[in-house]
């Protein structure tokens, strides 16, 4: 089962050696991306695509005919994402200076690329544990937008019907588990919810990234 | 004597009809303004200086003057050696100052909110509370931990708990709970003098409110004892007993009810463990009837303990059931009409002394 820690710097192949005998060997069908999960509609042919994906650098010392690691569609797709993340989180603090919005309010403005860049690699079923700042984890993930800034104005049309608000986003749906408050609360979520995917021994290999930085690991440090 | 003629000129002013709490409060004109922040801070300031020994640590303490600036120019006055900032680890400072109070010194723990306490609890409890105990008094834990406690403002489920009833219920710890400035002030002075572990329980609404303060309070070596009850209204009709921020919504509903003819006695709790029995069960055998106010979960709670409490020592004394009021049995809901609706506004508590006095149906 793979972790978010295991896309580290290196060029990663997309069927990785898994390490592990538990693991079953991730299989894509032709007709699925290779590079983004099935959390966005897949509505490109991607069969002309190369079978590993290598980074930039590499493609830079190769010289050999470039390949590419997005495709432009599939690099409109993510920058549409990111762009909506953005244009969210500046209503957002637009509304919260207007009043509209009330609380707490934690902006993700120049952390796009982290959000889009990791959620869009993850499939329908794979979760996705957040923290107080999850608003555009939660767009990434497919909740809608309406339904987010309802969530964050407290109406019941919201994604957690006005009970949660900014910081407690859940959909059961895209498999987003929250929106925690407490620094470090997500990490022991997301094991756990990876464990159940162990667990399960499920035929589809499915991953749960949990979202933290800085500060977070200090309160994990100590648990 | 000071005392005295303020109970006397409040008895006299609390017979007018008054459209609005704070003239209950204009009575003396040598009384000084002082907000609760103020008044933390002041008391914060003179332990410090008195006490070498006393020293802060929390998250943004120090240079950030304080979450909510209850600590402000402390870390200018006395330095980053009595004044600690600490990273973002309840579990991990909450822990090195209860090893440091069992080693002598006296910390004041800050808790950004008490929900952030629920990391450290192992510590308040476990390491703190009950040390004394297992080691046969050997070991003495002059600790505080401070911070605001309940419900604030559109914050959420996960900060809007009220711990007043977890705490009072763990043998050890005393715990303590503020109102106005004169309670902020008198109640810091004692939990930081006091040989065991406090847990000094805020608000962050009141930090801002405004309340006359004489010069007996003003004055360096104030304090008010830990384990006492102050009777805030006197009345005859009914007690309504409440702790922080229900006080002031407990004169407010006073106030109201004094126009249909019902005398509401309020009493300000102060102090959650030990609770002042007899001051309490005083005041229902000369009412015969109760209302128990909270803003935190009625299961379990402090109203409930009090309920016990009056069942167990004046029951002969009841004309009715006792009612309580606490907030909804749900986790905190954050859209605005909700969260109002979840906690006990003063027209509850009119309703409730009414229910209790028989003037209404319920």
């Amino acid at each position: 089962m793979s972790t978010a820690a295991m896309f580290g710097a290196q060029p990663f192949p997309l069927n990785p050696i898994s390490t592990t005998s538990h693991d079953i060997p991730l299989v894509f069908s032709k007709h699925t991306c290779q590079f983004l999960g099935l959390t966005w509609s897949s509505k490109f042919n991607l069969s002309r695509r190369s079978g590993t994906v290598v980074s930039v650098s590499d493609e830079k010392m190769s010289k050999s005919a470039p390949v590419l690691v997005i495709t432009k569609e599939e690099g409109l797709e993510l920058y549409e994402d990111m762009v909506l993340g953005r244009t969210f989180e500046n209503m957002c603090h637009q509304m919260f200076s207007l009043r509209k919005i009330f609380g707490f309010v934690h902006h993700y403005n120049g952390q796009e690329a982290v959000s889009t860049g990791f959620i869009k690699l993850l499939k329908q079923q794979d979760s996705v544990v957040s923290t107080y700042r999850d608003h555009v984890h939660a767009l990434s993930k497919g909740v809608p937008s309406r339904a987010v800034m309802s969530e964050l104005f407290g109406k019941i049309t919201g994604c957690c019907r006005g009970r949660g608000g900014s910081m407690h986003m859940f959909s059961r749906d895209h498999n987003l588990l929250g929106g925690f408050a407490y620094m470090g609360e997500g990490i022991p979520v997301a094991t756990g919810a990876a464990f159940t995917s162990k667990y399960k021994r499920s035929g589809l290999r499915s991953c749960c990234l949990g979202v933290f930085w800085g500060w977070g690991l200090q309160q994990c440090a100590l648990l | 004597m000071l005392g005295i003629v303020r109970q006397k000129m409040l008895e006299r002013s609390s017979k007018k009809i008054r459209p609005a709490v704070s003239m209950l409060r204009s009575y003396s004109s040598a009384a000084k303004q002082m907000t609760v922040r103020e008044a933390l801070n002041s008391a914060l300031h003179e332990e410090m200086s008195a006490d070498s020994k006393v020293f802060l640590i929390g998250e943004e303490v120090g240079e950030y003057q304080g979450a909510y600036k209850i600590t402000k120019g402390l870390l200018d006055k006395y330095g980053p050696d009595r004044v600690l900032d600490t990273p973002i680890t309840e579990a991990g400072f909450t822990g090195i100052a209860v090893g440091a109070a069992y080693y002598g010194l006296k910390p004041v723990v800050e808790f950004m909110t008490f929900n952030f306490s629920m990391q450290a609890i192992d510590h308040i409890i476990n390491s703190a509370a009950k040390s004394n105990y297992m080691s046969a008094g050997k070991i003495s834990v002059p600790i505080v931990f401070r911070g605001p406690n309940g419900a604030a403002a559109g914050v959420g489920a996960q900060h809007s708990q009220c711990y007043a009833a977890w705490y009072a219920a763990c043998p050890g710890l005393k715990v303590l709970t503020p109102y106005n400035s004169e309670d902020a002030r008198g109640l810091l002075k004692a939990a930081i003098r006091d040989p065991d572990p406090v847990v000094f329980l805020e608000n962050e609404l009141l930090y801002g409110e405004s309340f006359p303060t004489s010069d007996e309070v003003l004055d360096s070596s104030f304090c008010l004892p830990i384990g006492k009850a102050k009777i805030e209204r006197k009345g005859k009709h009914v007690t309504i007993a409440a702790y922080s921020k229900m006080v002031g919504y407990s004169l407010q509903a006073a106030e109201i009810l004094e126009k249909d003819g019902i005398d509401a006695e309020v009493i300000n709790l102060r102090s959650i463990r030990p609770l002042d029995r007899s001051t309490i069960n005083d005041s229902v055998r000369k009412t015969n009837r109760l209302v128990t106010v909270e803003e935190a979960f009625p299961q379990h709670g402090v109203g409930a303990e009090i309920c016990a409490c009056v069942v167990e020592e004046s029951f002969a004394y009841l004309d009715a059931p006792v009612e309580r009021i606490a907030g909804a049995d749900v986790p905190m809901p954050y859209a605005a009409n909700l969260e109002r609706m979840a906690l006990p506004q003063v027209g509850d508590i009119v309703r409730a002394a009414k229910r209790a006095c028989y003037r209404s149906v319920p």
